[in-house]
């Protein structure tokens, strides 16, 4: 019978794998097992790095192909001046509200306050031992010069196929707008048909991500195991009230995206969070706001019908260069340290922290791992506060507070998009009205 | 008339008479800082006296075929010293440096242990000076930088020859300076890697507010000291420590007690 038949397909297709719920599965077995059986997430470790090497793989030739193909068109039709300026004001405006976030829950909060002794103790005995390790003076953790200048000169790429395979996503992210913008505005044939070649590995390259969202909820198991795994839990539990706050400061952020992208987009609140589901999830199993690029593209995109070259432009320049949870996360931390060192607090302060966090949060984006963290000498330099002891709690808990803060990161620019987009293209908005459920 | 001279078996030539003095009274008088310094002498739980100098001074006295009696009265460092002049104790086995001033006074041997001078740094001033990477050298060495030192020892000298522009403040006891550099009314400590160990050990809190900085190239040299007029016993000592050191026992005794914690268990 031919019910049967179709039964039997119904029954089983590949899109379950698909599923929101085997999604959920994964995460918390990859916790459970990073809790409970870490040689475990050891050996299932080469799983998660397969699946980031794959996702990484894709990150770079979308971004480029994303911007080039979208740059040049968006420049050439809308009224360019007061784009960018929108673009610019979105993201300044952005970047200060993260940043007041950290310091006002930082301020209520009082992570650093009143440490009972035994919390200083396991605090203590964790610096003695990580200075010791690096030579018994904390060289090894001093950021490079972090001036305004030398983050400018290292955003420019003297070879563009070094920075590419050395995966640089700052220099190639700079070198892709402007060669998107040289080729926007050649206008010859030739050029055009560049373009569309370009449209098309881009497309390519998002049907890639497609496939490789069929492994989501394996990748994220075992990355989540091995994350886990490598969190220490007396350091956890002497920086719990940071790391609480962090996470507070975290879901106020999101909310506040969320309601930004449902009065922009004007479509019903939970198809907003559909959509942007398995962006966030990325987001969140990776900590890599890059692996999330073409997943949001998708999501913004496909989902909430936003305009594709805006969204092509604004999600890889704005990972790079509006990362609100670092911007939020340099704040609170901040707080953190002049509580935990008995600086009082006076309106001086609270613009040094506010101003210096975002600066920081920009400093940390080019720059891999630890030597991210460092950048918050920019805010503790002026403050007189140790950096050596700031990076060395804040590694800590990393692996902890790594995830949500990727999930803002990604987020604020998902409704940075959603604020840039609407306004430029009003007659797009008859569109959304027939919203198209997205992709589940 | 014959005449037979009987020299027998009996050495003619005698003993020397600062190790002959010592096995006479059948004891060796070592003294010794008042209070315990650990790894190098202190108490165990059940109240048994041991550590590595401990270890040394046994030694020595045995090789002597003597007794050992440990003199804790000296206060000071520089008492120490004093005491030897004064012929109140043989030999001084007590952590001390063999600094050019003591050694007008008294002969020091080669250094059995060489111990880097290390301070102990407050945060938030560090934090307030260095900017970018200048060399913790050049930050002391200003004359607005305190450093604290414990009065007595070798590092009240060893502070104005490193810092030479910085501002030198003695102190007479650990706590005091401690409490000075925790509250940051003065810049560093300047004290031996090991007491600073030490000291983080018990206060483990305490590497929130101060950094260590061990000098690698300060050297503390640590050695016996004998009376001047003891030659013939300081050349004994040396031997004994070219020995010990050629065979290995003191490689033995310092990985013991400064490299694994067995010693904690006793």
């Amino acid at each position: 019978m031919s019910t049967s038949q179709e039964e039997k397909k119904r029954w089983f297709s590949w899109d379950i794998l698909l599923s929101p719920w085997l999604v959920l599965m994964g995460i918390v077995g990859g916790v459970l097992i990073g809790i409970f059986n870490k040689p475990f997430a050891g050996k299932i470790s080469f799983i998660g790095e397969i699946y980031m090497a794959l996702l990484q793989m894709c990150i770079l030739p979308v971004m480029i192909t994303a911007i080039l193909s979208s740059i040049g068109r968006l420049l050439s039709s809308a009224d360019t001046g007061k784009y960018i300026g929108r673009l610019l004001t979105t993201f300044i405006i952005g970047l200060t509200i993260a940043s007041l976030v950290g310091v006002v829950v930082g301020q209520f909060g009082q992570p650093g306050s009143n440490l009972p002794k035994s919390i200083q103790i396991t605090l203590g005995k964790k610096i003695s031992e990580t200075e010791m390790q690096s030579g018994g003076e904390t060289a090894t953790l001093q950021p490079s010069s972090a001036g305004i200048s030398s983050i400018v000169r290292k955003m420019i790429p003297t070879n563009v196929f070094a920075a590419v395979s050395q995966g640089h996503n700052l220099p190639v992210l700079f070198f892709s707008i402007i060669i998107g913008i040289a080729l926007g505005l050649v206008r010859s044939t030739a050029s055009f048909t560049s373009l569309s070649v370009i449209d098309g590995f881009y497309d390519a390259f998002l049907k890639l991500i497609g496939w490789l969202m069929y492994c989501l909820p394996f990748g994220l198991c075992s990355l989540l195991a091995v994350q886990i795994a490598h969190v220490g839990y007396e350091m956890l539990y002497a920086m719990f009230k940071l790391v609480v706050y962090i996470y507070i400061s975290a879901f106020l952020l999101i909310i506040f995206y969320s309601i930004i992208i449902y009065v922009r987009v004007r479509v019903p609140f939970m198809q907003t969070v559909r959509a942007l589901r398995e962006t966030l999830i990325i987001a969140m199993g990776t900590s890599n706001g890059y692996a999330a690029i073409p997943s949001a593209i998708r999501g913004l995109h496909n989902g909430l019908k936003l305009d594709k070259d805006t969204t092509n432009l604004v999600i890889p320049l704005g990972i790079s260069l509006n990362p609100h949870g670092t911007v939020m996360h340099f704040a609170i931390s901040t707080m953190f340290m002049v509580q935990l060192y008995g600086k009082g607090m006076d309106i001086n302060l609270f613009f040094v922290i506010l101003f210096g966090s975002i600066l920081a949060g920009l400093a940390a984006t080019g720059a891999p791992g630890l030597a991210a963290l460092g950048m918050i000498s920019i805010v503790l330099d002026p403050l007189g506060l140790p950096v050596g002891v700031a990076v060395i709690l804040l590694a800590a808990v990393d692996p902890i507070v790594d995830p949500i803060l990727t999930v803002v990161n990604v987020h604020s620019n998902c409704a940075s998009t959603a604020v840039v987009a609407i306004h430029d293209k009003s007659e797009s908005v008859a569109d959304y009205s027939a919203a198209v459920p997205a992709t589940t | 008339m014959i005449v037979v001279l009987y020299t027998g078996t009996a050495h003619t030539e005698t003993m020397p008479s600062d190790i002959q003095r010592i096995i006479a009274k059948g004891k060796l008088v070592v003294a010794m800082y008042y209070e315990d310094v650990q790894p190098f002498f202190m108490h165990s739980k059940k109240g048994v006296f041991f550590g590595y100098e401990v270890d040394l001074a046994t030694s020595i006295a045995q090789k002597l075929g003597v007794t050992v009696e440990f003199n804790r009265t000296a206060k000071t460092y520089d008492e120490l010293i004093d005491m030897i002049a004064d012929r109140k104790a043989d030999i001084v086995i007590s952590t001390v440096s063999n600094t050019l001033t003591r050694a007008t006074r008294v002969l020091f041997s080669e250094p059995y242990i060489t111990l880097h001078q290390s301070l102990l740094i407050n945060r938030m001033k560090m934090a307030q000076f260095k900017s970018g990477k200048t060399e913790i050298d050049s930050i002391l060495d200003r004359k607005d930088v305190k450093i604290g030192v414990i009065d007595g020892t070798s590092y009240v000298a060893f502070a104005k020859k490193d810092f030479p522009n910085a501002t030198i403040i003695p102190y007479k006891t650990w706590d005091d300076v401690i409490r000075d550099v925790l509250s940051a009314k003065i810049f560093a400590v300047l004290y031996d890697e090991i007491e600073i160990r030490n000291w983080h050990k018990k206060n483990p809190e305490g590497a929130l507010y101060v950094q260590t900085v061990i000098m690698e190239n300060k050297e503390d040299p640590i050695a016996f000291a004998v009376n001047r007029e003891d030659v013939q016993f300081w050349i004994w000592l040396n031997l004994y420590l070219k020995q010990i050191k050629a065979d290995g026992t003191n490689d033995r005794m310092i990985n013991t007690y400064f490299n694994s914690e067995q010693w904690l268990k006793q």
